[in-house]
């Protein structure tokens, strides 16, 4: 706390993120969800996958940016 | 009252709407500064940056293509909302970094960015010139998509070439006289607007067709097996197409130039929160696809000229649907093609008049460039107007192959901001033969090498080219390089 960096940045995380969002959404990982049953609120779990994968997504980047500049007011 | 009035009124007291929003932007602005036609002086709002790449990417795709792919196509929609969500996903990173280059070096365009960093007026051009032609070839296809909303909601009584003339026409009179401004306004509405539609629309469908999602899928399941997945025997898509198509969009979206400047319209942090935004637009996009699962079973597919038609279909043919639904649907979908054609028509003439003109030219006054670009928005929106009512084969190929070739930017523009010996030559022949690579197997060729798109073919073709070739021409100014990798 007492040497605050005057700008936290997490571009090597972000990366890393980004690389595993598409893992998540195509080879490889999506492969083993690439399936129909069971239904998850009435969407296939393939696609249900893709939209929990994206709902994570942003959870993610919101860390992202609450790290990098706290929760300071928009601008 | 019949239908397609409610549909012609509704249409036209949206338009007038948008027009006014549009024109009224861009009040009290210089009129004479290139830095406000094109990146509104560095300031634009948080609530508008997220309308505006929102109303921007999901385009009259969204309302009639993307239905359609997935009636035709089943699993291989998914794509749809993947690509949107993780396309954008890499400016959180990108656009700070574009952004601040930017605004220390006064850069509106992907052009000058990539030109001055290897030093090179040439690829400035190289850049330019391909993305007039790809914005051409995709404002054809949403100029395709008013005319065909208008003609058909209207039963006929709107013309094919006249309902294109007045949407597109009120689009270039906004942007050209209110500039990103203009567009960015407009697109609020039409953002809010697509979205409220789009989920009435998908919800109300799948209830009509169907007992709701759940009974949908299962329907649709049990009466193709693996239409629904991907990568199996009966899979509509290979995995290799999936996914390349996917990686592809990733590393390319923001390529588009129109998309690539707005790093240049607003600040670092509504960058990043603006990104936030859209894995939950990649969600909003789902009931989106709900509408072409209704069709299925429902629709004949030859009843169908082509899968994109199948909304319109739908509504007119199935329904019997009350005239609200005919002006809610129309004012939606031509919001959705507006609302890309506007920040299209605007890249496009601020590419012409920077990387084109100003980089053959670099004495152009600041007046001079301005004239230009307005001029271009008119000129540009009469090229693809001209092009998408009368066509012309010739020319189709082309236009088609720059429109794929935007991804082909992505060696030039990453490496500036992370490799050092990046140079003019290997950018230049990277990207030539990159185009020339994803020009042949998408146009030419019938398949590709393990059912790769051919984007992606072209893509790795180009970085190796790039890499080889930078490290045998001479490197850029040592300064230089370094102040876009630290940027």
């Amino acid at each position: 706390m007492e040497n605050k960096p005057r700008r936290r940045s997490a571009t090597g995380a972000y990366i890393v993120f980004l690389i595993a969002a598409v893992t998540l959404m195509t080879v490889p990982v999506f492969t083993f969800a690439d399936r129909v049953e069971p239904l998850v609120f009435g969407l296939p779990f393939n696609l249900f996958w893709i939209v929990l994968v994206e709902l994570a997504a942003f959870v993610a980047i919101l860390c992202f940016y609450v790290y990098e500049h706290g929760r300071g007011s928009e601008t | 009252m019949s239908n397609w009035m409610f549909a012609l009124g509704s249409m036209l007291v949206y338009l007038v709407i948008a027009f006014a929003l549009g024109l009224l932007a861009g009040r009290k602005r210089s009129f004479w500064s290139v830095s406000e036609y094109a990146v509104a002086d560095r300031g634009l709002g948080f609530i508008v940056v997220w309308f505006m790449m929102g109303g921007t990417v999901f385009s009259a795709f969204a309302f009639l293509g993307g239905p359609g792919m997935a009636f035709s196509q089943g699993a291989a929609a998914y794509f749809v909302p993947a690509y949107l969500a993780l396309g954008i996903l890499p400016w959180y990173v990108l656009g700070p970094k574009v952004g601040r280059i930017g605004a220390r070096k006064n850069f509106v365009t992907l052009g000058e960015f990539v030109g001055d960093r290897y030093c090179s007026r040439a690829l400035t051009v190289l850049i330019g010139v391909i993305s007039v032609l790809a914005f051409i070839q995709y404002l054809t296809l949403q100029i395709k998509g008013m005319a065909f909303i208008f003609s058909i909601l209207t039963e006929g009584v709107i013309p094919y070439w006249f309902g294109a003339l007045l949407a597109y026409g009120i689009v270039v009179i906004y942007v050209a006289s209110s500039g990103v401004r203009g567009a960015a306004w407009s697109d609020v509405l039409q953002g809010a607007l697509m979205l409220i539609v789009a989920w009435a629309v998908g919800f109300y469908l799948v209830n009509t067709l169907h007992d709701g999602p759940s009974d949908m899928f299962s329907a649709i399941n049990a009466a193709q097996p693996d239409f629904l997945t991907i990568g199996r025997d009966g899979s509509p898509m290979s995995a290799m197409a999936f996914a390349s198509v996917i990686v592809v969009s990733a590393l390319g979206f923001l390529m588009w130039p129109h998309l690539f400047t707005k790093s240049y319209t607003t600040t670092e942090k509504r960058i990043k929160l603006t990104t936030l935004a859209f894995p939950l637009f990649g969600i909003f996009l789902v009931p989106v696809l709900f509408v072409g699962y209704a069709g299925i079973g429902v629709v004949a597919p030859d009843a169908l000229g082509s899968a994109d038609e199948l909304l319109p279909y739908l509504i007119t043919n199935e329904l019997g649907a009350s005239g609200w639904l005919y002006g809610l649907i129309g004012a939606g979908s031509l919001a959705a093609a507006m609302s890309s054609s506007d920040a299209i028509t605007h890249g496009g003439s601020v590419s012409f008049g920077r990387d084109i003109c100003r980089a053959v030219k670099p004495d152009l006054s600041e007046r001079a460039q301005i004239w230009i670009m307005r001029l271009a928005v008119v000129g540009i929106g009469a090229a693809a107007y001209w092009l998408s009512i009368f066509g012309a084969a010739g020319i189709i190929a082309l236009l088609v192959g720059a429109y794929g070739s935007i991804a082909q930017f992505v060696p030039a523009v990453y490496g500036a901001l992370i490799w050092k010996r990046g140079t003019a030559v290997g950018a230049i022949s990277g990207m030539v033969v990159g185009i020339g690579v994803n020009y042949y197997y998408q146009i030419v060729a019938d398949t590709t090498p393990w059912d790769m798109n051919a984007g992606l073919i072209g893509l790795l073709c180009n970085i190796a080219i790039f890499v080889a070739v930078s490290l045998i021409t001479k490197p850029v100014d040592e300064a230089l390089a370094a102040e876009y990798r630290n940027a």
